[in-house]
């Protein structure tokens, strides 16, 4: 190690070389930068970290360009984390006057969060009584729309009168306002990005939320940003994504894909033939191989509140990846369960699959009731549970009837191939969701909010059969 | 001549250069962390951008024996580590039995089967043919009658070996658990021999067309490198390398061309830069000194391979854009 000090310690400090952190070294920068990979769901394991270490000492660090290709070679084995990477990466090895730099804007970024918070303390009264909220439900509140902060309060207002006369009515509004945040929780409308959760370091903080900007204002950044803050500027580009990366999914699944999975049953044709050589005397044995179906999917969307958005982009996605006469049935529930895949066809637009989704539909600001919606699948579109079947559960869990949801579901998923539950709010936020934990039992559950996420799970849905292990991200 | 041992990354690139492939450090700085890593290098990207190409480039600049293994569907480790001379085996045991004046059915029954029954059970064998039989045994399980195949080749070669497992996406997940094994241990056993290790570490080169997941077991073992399309510059300096008589000006234009080509979202298989460079390659056995509208409706077929793409082409407003971009003038209003 001594031998590399020179080399890497001090380096030539062109303005091509790449900084290393203040205080932690060679090593220990390269040991945090890896953990705030992970942070944003790039898997890197520690034999990844010490081939990162002995690729700097080949490389040195004297010309960033290279450090960052050897870097990306060691680290990043997911394409799709290449813009994430190079994100972090930019933010990360930078001179320690940048790092200050970037500490006073996230210093100010949280400021102006704080700020936010306050006011909507503030605006979110019953007269002169605070509401009793959460801090999340706050933060919500500030990243609404003044039009949608309007309503909030022009119903506080009249509800404040109301009150005077029926004090009773006080607890209600207090669940009715939490229940309208909470719908449109963490999926605030106006953030560029959705801010990472913090590790408590200062500076690892900064830039981490430095990087996470930095990918939100790129073009391929629009990956990683979620699908309900997509905006109208945005919309187009965000299409022509989906349409790419679900073709050139398609692409993939169309080559001939075999099982690869030895079955018992003996091929005699192929095996005598393999055996020619031993004068037929069977060796080797060849087994019949069984061409792999491609699942059926059956995607269940939530529709209520501010899921809308995500299931048109989810149903734009399967349907891009599938085709029009894919193996895809679409439903969407809020109340209740309705089958809209005659309504759909592919390559169409986000509005245009909004309006086939919505249109017509009774399910349309309605309260959320997966249990009734079950029921209903079971009831009417039973012949659809089949082993080949893979059904993609698209909601945030907030649903009534928690109980019988969980045993319906239970139920569904030993008919089954599996069942995938794609949940738009962040992993990092389940914990306090207390249904989270209840299908977290039956459904396998993937935060699912990005177009990366969508892409991630698919792929290893179509093309794996059935998602082997956690996904990432 | 370059030496693992003492490689430098300018004397990689001036390598990599001088054998005539076009680079930047986005390649070669993957490649040299590998080699001096001792670690695999799976090189993923589109078909025809020069995948393969980078193992065999490997195997000329360190003078080293290119040994490739091809995958397919059902590959496994017979036809992939080792295997042992069955006809060879048979044809000793048959002189030994004949050597030894056993009858002539007891040879037939030992390991042919064909006859029903076996030899060593119903036949009575002499009672001197005992230790003889054992030493028959060790005899026909050497190295003689041991048949390597690519990856035994590759680690018993008496010099560093460039080993080039290509396609492994096609494999099954069973031989890919097997194969990173011998990745990360650079060696096998063998029961009836032992242990093989490498004499010399291979420079392992994994290519994929990411048409199958590969395993996150295979990933970490491997550094990733992703060869994108090059841009136009590169790939002008590809066809100059490789297309010799090709004109500057006609050069330019197939560069302009191809990329319009890949540009084109409605285009299903985008040409590769394989394809380009067999495109060059035809412009200039036929003469063709221009791009112009004929040039491109005769020769058109030799990047685009799906019917889709050539129907798209046989439009006349889209070859009509497809001149003029290869000329670099913008598409008519």
């Amino acid at each position: 190690m001594t031998g590399h000090g020179r080399a890497f310690g001090a380096g030539p400090a062109g303005s091509r070389a790449v900084p290393l952190i203040a205080g932690r070294g060679f090593e220990g920068s390269l040991v945090a930068f890896a953990s705030l990979l992970r942070h944003l769901g790039v898997g890197v394991s520690t034999a990844e970290v010490m081939d990162a270490v002995a690729a700097l000492r080949v490389v040195g660090l004297s010309d960033r360009a290279q450090v960052k290709t050897a870097l990306q070679a060691v680290l990043v084995k997911d394409l799709s984390d290449v813009p994430l990477y190079s994100a972090l990466f930019d933010a990360f090895f930078v001179p320690p006057e940048e790092r200050r730099r970037q500490i006073a804007r996230h210093a100010q970024r949280a400021a102006a969060a704080r700020e936010g918070s306050d006011r909507a303390a503030q605006d979110l009264r019953l007269g002169d009584r605070p509401l009793s909220l959460e801090e999340r439900h706050r933060r919500t509140y500030a990243g609404l729309s003044e039009e949608e902060r309007q309503r909030i309060r022009r119903f506080l207002d009249r509800a404040a009168e109301d009150g005077r006369r029926q004090p009773s009515l006080e607890a209600i509004v207090d669940r009715v306002v939490r229940r309208y945040l909470e719908d449109r929780s963490p999926l605030s409308a106006g953030r560029p990005h959705r801010e990472p959760v913090p590790l408590g370091d200062e500076s690892l903080d900064a830039c981490l939320s430095e990087a996470c900007l930095t990918l939100a204002e790129k073009e391929e950044g629009l990956r990683f940003v979620d699908l309900e803050s997509v905006d109208e500027a945005q919309l187009p580009q965000v299409e022509a994504l989906i349409r790419r990366l679900s073709r050139r999914l398609a692409t993939m699944l169309s080559r001939r894909y075999r099982l690869s999975r030895r079955r018992p049953a003996i091929d005699i044709r192929r095996t005598i033939r393999k055996n020619i050589g031993t004068g037929g005397v069977p060796f080797r044995l060849s087994h019949r191989s069984k061409k792999v179906r491609k699942p059926r999917l059956l995607l269940v969307n939530d529709v209520s509140g501010s899921m809308a958005r995500y299931a048109a982009f989810v149903t734009m996605f399967l349907y891009g990846l599938t085709g029009p006469a894919g193996r895809v049935e679409v439903f969407i529930f809020s109340e209740d369960l309705e089958r809209v895949t005659d309504r759909l066809t592919s390559g169409s637009g986000f509005r245009e699959t909004m309006r086939w989704l919505m249109g017509g539909t009774r399910q349309w600001g309605r309260g959320t009731n997966l249990g009734q919606a079950l029921r209903t699948l079971f009831r009417d579109h039973e012949e659809l549970l089949t082993p080949s079947t893979v059904v993609l559960v698209l909601s945030d869990t907030k649903t009534l009837a928690v109980d019988e949801a969980v045993g319906r579901l239970a139920e569904a998923g030993s008919r089954v191939r599996d069942i995938l539950w794609l949940n738009p709010v962040p992993a990092a936020e389940w914990e306090r969701v207390p249904t989270v934990a209840a299908f977290r039992g039956v459904a396998r559950m993937y935060e699912c909010s990005t177009v990366q996420h969508l892409e991630r799970i698919l792929h290893e849905v179509m093309l794996r059969g059935t998602p082997g292990g956690p996904l990432r991200g | 001549m370059l030496t693992v041992e003492s490689l430098t990354l300018p004397a990689l690139r001036e390598a990599f250069a001088a054998d005539g492939y076009v680079c930047g450090d986005e390649i070669i700085v993957p490649v040299y962390v590998s080699i001096a890593l001792g670690k695999p290098l799976l090189v993923e990207g589109q078909p025809g951008v020069g995948k393969t190409e980078i193992a065999k480039v490997l195997s000329r600049v360190f003078d080293a024996p290119l040994v490739r293994l091809q995958c397919y569907e059902g590959l496994d480790e017979n036809k992939a580590l080792y295997e042992w001379n069955y006809q060879k085996q048979l044809l000793r045991i048959q002189a030994w039995g004949a050597g030894a004046g056993r009858p002539r059915d007891g040879e037939a029954g030992v390991g042919s089967g064909s006859s029903g029954r076996s030899g060593d059970l119903d036949g009575a064998p002499g009672p001197t043919a005992v230790p003889a039989v054992s030493d028959l045994e060790a005899e026909v399980f050497s190295e003689e009658f041991l048949l390597e195949r690519p990856l035994l080749r590759a680690l018993r070669s008496r010099r560093r070996a460039v080993l080039l497992i290509d396609e492994i996406d096609r494999t099954d997940d069973e031989f890919e658990a097997f194969l990173f094994e011998i990745l990360s241990e650079f060696q096998v056993t063998i029961p009836e021999l032992g242990t093989v290790v490498a004499r010399h570490t291979p420079m392992v080169v994994l290519t994929s067309n990411r048409s199958r997941e590969l395993s996150d077991a295979l990933k970490r073992r491997c550094l990733l490198l992703y060869i994108d399309f090059p841009d136009a510059e590169k790939e002008l300096r590809i066809l100059r390398n490789k297309v010799p008589g090709l004109r500057e000006e006609l050069a330019r234009q197939v560069v302009l061309a191809v990329r319009q080509v890949r540009a084109n979202e409605r285009v299903r298989k985008k040409p590769s830069v394989a394809e380009s460079i067999d495109w060059a390659r035809t412009l200039v056995a036929l003469n063709w000194t221009e791009l112009d509208g004929e040039a491109l409706a005769r020769t058109l077929n030799v990047i685009l391979k799906h019917k889709d793409d050539l129907e798209l082409y046989a439009d006349p407003a889209e070859a009509d854009a497809l001149r003029l971009a290869a000329h670099g003038e913008p598409p008519a209003p």
